[in-house]
């Protein structure tokens, strides 16, 4: 009697531990199968991309109420010799207001937050749009401009972000 | 009493062979889950890849790209002439453009100064699509001018909207 005890409970033991085994096994395949984050090829491509396309396309646009003349002409003199007047408008201001219209229309509309600034020294930004200062997760891109003013280098950078 | 520890004896086989088939449709169901899970992760990186590559090729079509003097390619730039004849021929010559484009719907948009669209493309499947916005010049070679890095005329902001459907 008390040997056939025995052999129960070893079978109980036996069984308790299949059952165990296949529970870590289980949490296992959820840990690496079910848990594991899907990659976003597309999201990261996009962003390093779209900073560095929005920048570039933006510099050689022209600007149809201010003589035509490209913004990379409006950002050099905003920041340098702030001569260039577009219809009553200072370079600064014109430049600000249409980078702002264009990165809302395009940036804003695809429900991406941003930050752009442009500046020779990084702490004092000439032109400042968007914020991301309460983000950990962001795409940056810094375009150098040389701007033939006592060879200073104007520096537009787009941090795209997610907040 | 032999024959009940025999009947007892043959309770015991069918008690764990049921469990045994129920432990063994439970597995099933589980390998079926882990496998479809793992299959739809397949499948959205494969359209993530997918739209990333059509994009890539809209970008580069010799259709639409800028050039200036004879033979420099400008990427990144939409020439709005091509553009013009480009929607026509691309919309009317689909099928020879399915090869490289698929089930995409390619349109461009500018920003600023004006807001104008042209819709170049349109092969839609179904309503799943994964879109793709590429920044990119608008040069108009007619417009008074330069556009610095690719000649006389007016450059504006647009962008490429690149729409891949997957059934």
């Amino acid at each position: 009697m008390k040997r056939g005890m025995k052999r129960a409970q070893m079978e109980a033991m036996g069984l308790a531990i299949i059952v165990i085994l296949l529970f870590l096994g289980m949490l296992f395949v959820v840990r690496f199968v079910f848990l594991k984050p899907v990659s976003d090829y597309k999201e990261d491509y996009t962003r390093t991309q779209l900073a560095s396309n929005m920048i570039s396309t933006l510099l050689e646009t022209n600007a149809a109420e201010c003589m035509g003349l490209s913004f990379k002409d409006l950002f050099i003199d905003c920041a340098t010799i702030k001569t260039i007047n577009c219809e009553g408008v200072s370079s600064c201001n014109f430049a600000r207001d249409k980078t702002a219209f264009i990165f809302d229309n395009t940036l804003g509309e695809w429900k991406k937050s941003y930050e752009f600034n442009a500046f020779l020294v990084e702490d004092d930004p000439v032109i400042n749009i968007g914020s991301c200062a309460r983000s950990d997760d962001i795409t940056s891109k810094t375009f150098p401009v040389p701007t033939a003013v006592g060879g200073a280098t104007l520096y537009l950078k787009l941090d795209i972000c997610v907040l | 009493m032999a024959l009940r520890k025999s009947q007892m004896k043959m309770f015991e086989s069918v008690a764990v062979l049921i469990i045994f088939f129920i432990l063994l449709v439970f597995g099933f169901i589980f390998y079926g889950n882990v496998a479809k899970h793992r299959i739809r992760t397949d499948i959205q990186e494969a359209i993530q890849l997918q739209a990333i590559e059509v994009a890539q090729r809209v970008s580069f079509l010799p259709e639409l790209i800028c050039t200036s003097g004879e033979e420099i390619e400008n990427y990144d730039c939409i020439d709005l002439l091509k553009l013009d004849m480009a929607s026509q021929i691309m919309n009317e010559s689909k099928e020879s453009y399915h090869d490289i484009l698929g089930y995409t719907t390619i349109r461009v948009k500018e920003i600023y100064p004006s807001n104008r669209e042209w819709e170049l493309y349109s092969n839609p499947l179904g309503e799943n699509k994964l879109s793709s916005f590429i920044p990119t010049l608008l040069y108009d070679a007619r417009g008074s001018g330069s556009c610095s890095g690719v000649g006389r005329g007016r450059c504006s902001f647009g962008v490429l909207i690149v729409e891949v459907y997957s059934s």
